[in-house]
C-alpha cells in the first residue's frame, strides 16, 4: 500500500503549507509527492522536528523491508513485497531456495549436495537454480562444522545460512564467510552472545518457537541495531506454516506491526525429513509468502517441478508472458517440414511446441507477435489475421524453406481459411486441430496423404 | 497480542454431500479460507481418481501399462482405485462417447460402475454441448437416486442438463473458461432453478508450467469472492481437474516419475488455491499429496 501524498504533506512543517522551496520544488506538496514515490529524501527538508522526520521514517519504510543474502550472480534478494494475493498485483520476489546440509552427514553427501547447487534449470528463457546452503551443525566437532563452510566457500559461489547454536562457533562461521554475506540464525538462547560481537550491517534470521516468541526476538535485534532482518517462526506442520506465514504477511502489510516487516524463511525439515514431503511443504511456502525455502535435498523430478511452480507463482499477472515472434525450427527441420503457424503467447508456444516434438516429425513453427495474446483473442483483435499471418510468411522467406507449401492453421481459426488462400495463392491453407494435443496425430497423417500422393 | 491479526469472514460454503445411502461423503463446508484453521472451519478435500468408460487410447504409455490389468474394465478399474488405490470417489470420463455410442448404453455402464464401488461417482462428458445434452440427462435418468455429479454443464446448455439431474437428485459440475465473471454469470443462471450449493465450479486447470499461474489465481479469486466478500453467487465448491493437464506435458511424457511430481504438485497449489474435489489419475500423487493435507 503506497503512502498518500498528501498524508505526508500534514506532517511537513507548518502542516505542509511552509512552502518556502528551499528543497527544490515549488510547494510541500511537490516535496511530498515525490518523498512518497521515493524520488527525494527526507534531509532536503531543514525544518522538520525530531519528532515530524521519526513519524516520516516510519511512514515511508517499505512495510515488509527488502534483504539481500548472497554475493554476485547468486545473490539473493527477498522482501518489499506489497499484496497479500498475486491477482492484486503481482509477487515481486520470489524465495531463495536452498539445500540443508549437516555436518554430521557423510562427507559424500556434503559433495552429492554441493553438486545440486550447480543444476540449473531453464523455463521461459529464465534460470533458475538453488543459490543458498544451509549449514547446520548436527556433529560434536566444532571444527568439523568449519570445515563443512570451509568446504562450501571453495566449491560453490552459493550464499550461506549459518545454523549452529554455539555463539562462537556461529561467529567463527561468520567470520570465514562473510565476504559471502551470510545469513546468521540467532536464537532468544544465543542472541545476548552473538549479536554484540556481529556488525550491525549483517543478515540474521530471528528463530523463535511461535510468533509471540519471534515478534519479541525481532524486536530485541532491531534495538540492538539490525535492520536486515529474516523471520523464522519455526513451523513444524503445514497448519502452522500456513497460519505463521498468513499472520506475518498480513501483519507486515495490512497492520504494519514493524516486528513482522520481514522476509521470512521457511526449514522444511522442522516438519518431516520426507523429501518428497518436503517438496510439496515448498510448494505450499512459494504460494504462501516464505522469503527463504530450506530443504534437505531434492531429486531431479522434484527440482524442476518446483522451480516450475515457483516461476508460475512469481509470474507478473499484469503482463501476459511471451516468446520471441520468429519462425522455430522443432525436430531437425529441414526442406520437408510442416509449416504451423500460432501466436507468440508462452502458454499456447509451449503446447504446441511441445506437442510438435512429441510427433518426432519435423516442423518449421511461425509464431506470431500478438503482444501475447492467445489463438482467439488474438484473432478477434485483428492481431492474428490472414494479412499478418501472409506478411510473416513472405518475411520469413518460408516458400524457399520447404518442399510443401502447405500451412497449418490452429483449428480456433479454421474461418480465415478462405481470406489466407487468397493472401497466399503459392499456399495450400491446412485446418489444424484445435487442441495442441491432437497434433501428433494430425501431422503423422499428413506424413500419410504426402507419401501415398508421392 | 497476535489475536487481533486474526479475521472473521461473513461467507460460507456449505456441506456437500455425494452418493447414495451408504456410500456418502461429504465435500467442502468452510467459513475460512483454504488451510487457514488457525480462523476458521476449513472445508473437506477429496480426492478422485480418473476411470475411463472405454480404453483410454491418449493416455500417457506409463499410465496405460500401470491400469494394463484393469483399462478394459470401467468397472474393475473403478474398484481397483477405490478400495486398492484409496480414492475418495471415481471421476468416470465418457470417453465412450468419442464413439458415438448410444446414450442408453453409456448410461447403463455409469450406473454398473456406481453399483459397483463404495464412492460415490464424478461423471463427466466430452464438455462437447451438442453431445454433453444428448448424453448426460439419460445418464441423470438412468442412475437416478445415485446422488452422482454430472457434468459439464455449460452457458450453451445448461437447462438441457440440469434440470433432468435436478430432478433425479444429482449434483452439476458448471464449467467455465477461467474467468471469475463467467463463474457468477453461469452460477446466476443456474441459480434459478437449481440450488448453487450443489453445484461445484469448474474453473478448468494447468498443469505447472503451462499456464498453472492463471487457474491458480482464478480459483483463489473465486474463493475470496465466496468467503471474504460474501458473494452469494459464488459459494460452491470447486473442483480442479489435475490429471488429464499434468499427464499431457512434456515433462510427463519423458518420464512416469515426472508426471507424478508434476501432477502432485499441481494438485497442491491448486488445493491452495481453494479446490475442494482434485481428480488425478496416479495413486502415487494421490498418496502423496493426501498424506500432506491430512
Amino acid at each position: 500500500m503506497p503512502v498518500k501524498a498528501s498524508d505526508i504533506q500534514k506532517i511537513l512543517p507548518e502542516n505542509g503549507k511552509k512552502n518556502c522551496k528551499e528543497c527544490g520544488l515549488a510547494t510541500c506538496f511537490a516535496f511530498a509527492m515525490k518523498l512518497a514515490n521515493a524520488g527525494i529524501t527526507l534531509d532536503k527538508c531543514t525544518y522538520l522536528s525530531a519528532e515530524a522526520r521519526a513519524q516520516l521514517e516510519d511512514m515511508l519504510q517499505a512495510p515488509i523491508r527488502l534483504v539481500s543474502i548472497g554475493q554476485g550472480a547468486r545473490q539473493v534478494v527477498i522482501g518489499e513485497e506489497e499484496v497479500m494475493f498475486r491477482h492484486q498485483k503481482t509477487f515481486f520476489r520470489a524465495p531463495g531456495m536452498a539445500l540443508q546440509i549437516a555436518d554430521g552427514e557423510k562427507e559424500e553427501s556434503w559433495s552429492a549436495k554441493i553438486a545440486k547447487i550447480g543444476w540449473q534449470y531453464e523455463r521461459l528463457n529464465k534460470i533458475s537454480r538453488f543459490d543458498l546452503v544451509a549449514l547446520s551443525h548436527t556433529s560434536a566437532d566444532s571444527g568439523k562444522y568449519l570445515q563443512l563452510v570451509q568446504k562450501v566457500m571453495a566449491e560453490t559461489d552459493a550464499g550461506l545460512i549459518l545454523l549452529a547454536a554455539e555463539p562462537e562457533l556461529l561467529l567463527a562461521a561468520y567470520e570465514a564467510s562473510k565476504s559471502r554475506n551470510p545469513l546468521v540464525c540467532v536464537t532468544a538462547a544465543n542472541f545476548a552472545q552473538v549479536a554484540s560481537h556481529l556488525p550491525k550491517s549483517a543478515a540474521v534470521c530471528a528463530c523463535a518457537d511461535g510468533l509471540e516468541a519471534l515478534a519479541d526476538l525481532s524486536g530485541k535485534l532491531k534495538e540492538a541495531g539490525f535492520e536486515n532482518l529474516v523471520l523464522d517462526p519455526s513451523s513444524a506442520s503445514l497448519a502452522g506454516l500456513m497460519r505463521d506465514q498468513t499472520v506475518i504477511h498480513r501483519a507486515a502489510l495490512l497492520h504494519k506491526f514493524r516486528p513482522f516487516g520481514f522476509p521470512t524463511m521457511f526449514l522444511a525439515a522442522r516438519v518431516t525429513s520426507d523429501t518428497e514431503q518436503q517438496m510439496l511443504l515448498a510448494a505450499a511456502g512459494v504460494a504462501k509468502y516464505a522469503g527463504i525455502i530450506v530443504l534437505d535435498d531434492i531429486s531431479p523430478e522434484n527440482f524442476q517441478a518446483l522451480l516450475t511452480l515457483r516461476q508460475d507463482i512469481y509470474t507478473d499477472p499484469r503482463v501476459p508472458p511471451t516468446v520471441e515472434s520468429k519462425v522455430y525450427g522443432l525436430n531437425e527441420a529441414d526442406e520437408s517440414a510442416t509449416v504451423l503457424v500460432t501466436t507468440n503467447f508462452a502458454l499456447t508456444y509451449y503446447a504446441v511446441a511441445g506437442e510438435a516434438e512429441n510427433s518426432k516429425l519435423p516442423v518449421y513453427l511461425l509464431c506470431q507477435d500478438t503482444g501475447g495474446l492467445c489463438v482467439l483473442a488474438a484473432w478477434s483483435t485483428g492481431t492474428f489475421g490472414p494479412e499478418t499471418i501472409a506478411e510473416m510468411v513472405k518475411k520469413q522467406a518460408l516458400a524457399d524453406k520447404v518442399t510443401y507449401k502447405q500451412l497449418v492453421l490452429p483449428g480456433y481459426v479454421a474461418r480465415i481459411k478462405g481470406d489466407l488462400e487468397e493472401e497466399l495463392p503459392d499456399w495450400e491453407i491446412l485446418v489444424g486441430p484445435r487442441e495442441a494435443g491432437d497434433l501428433p496425430k494430425f501431422l503423422s497423417e499428413l506424413k500419410k496423404r504426402r507419401e501415398s500422393a508421392a | 497480542m497476535l489475536e487481533k491479526f486474526l479475521e472473521k469472514y461473513p461467507g460460507e460454503i456449505k456441506e456437500l454431500v455425494l452418493g447414495s445411502e451408504g456410500k456418502k461423503i461429504v465435500v467442502s463446508g468452510q467459513n475460512t479460507l483454504p488451510f487457514h484453521s488457525f480462523e476458521g472451519k476449513t472445508g473437506q478435500l477429496k480426492f478422485a481418481l480418473e476411470v475411463s468408460d472405454s480404453e483410454p487410447n491418449d493416455w500417457a504409455p506409463w499410465l496405460q501399462e500401470f491400469y494394463a490389468d484393469v483399462k478394459s474394465s470401467p468397472e474393475a478399474w473403478a474398484k481397483k482405485s477405490a478400495e486398492v488405490f484409496g480414492a475418495d470417489l471415481i471421476f468416470l470420463s465418457l470417453n465412450s462417447m468419442e464413439k458415438d455410442v448410444p446414450a442408453a448404453e453409456i448410461a447403463a455402464g455409469v450406473k454398473r460402475v456406481a453399483e459397483a464401488v463404495n464412492v460415490p461417482v464424478v461423471v463427466f462428458g466430452l464438455g462437447e454441448k451438442e453431445k454433453d445434452a444428448a448424453v448426460l440427462p439419460v445418464v441423470a435418468e438412468v442412475c437416478s437416486g445415485l446422488n452422482l455429479l454430472i457434468g459439464p454443464v455449460l452457458k450453451e446448455n445448461h437447462q438441457e442438463i440440469a434440470t433432468v439431474a435436478l430432478e433425479h437428485g444429482h449434483a452439476i459440475i458448471a464449467q467455465i473458461p477461467m474467468d471469475i465473471n463467467l463463474a457468477k454469470d453461469l452460477n446466476i443462471r443456474l441459480g434459478k432453478y437449481f440450488p448453487l450449493d450443489r453445484v461445484v465450479i469448474d474453473p478448468l486447470t494447468c498443469a505447472a508450467g503451462y499456464g498453472l499461474d492463471y487457474a491458480y489465481s482464478t480459483m483463489e479469486r473465486i474463493r475470496l469472492s465466496a468467503v471474504v466478500h460474501d458473494d452469494k453467487t459464488l459459494q460452491s465448491p470447486l473442483i480442479a481437474r489435475v490429471g488429464k493437464e499434468a499427464w499431457k506435458t512434456k515433462e510427463a511424457i519423458q518420464d512416469a516419475g515426472k508426471g507424478i511430481v508434476w501432477e502432485a504438485a499441481t494438485a497442491f497449489s491448486l488445493l491452495l488455491a481453494g479446490a475442494d474435489i482434485v481428480t488425478l489419475r496416479h495413486p502415487e500423487s494421490l498418496q502423496r499429496v493426501k498424506a500432506m493435507v491430512s
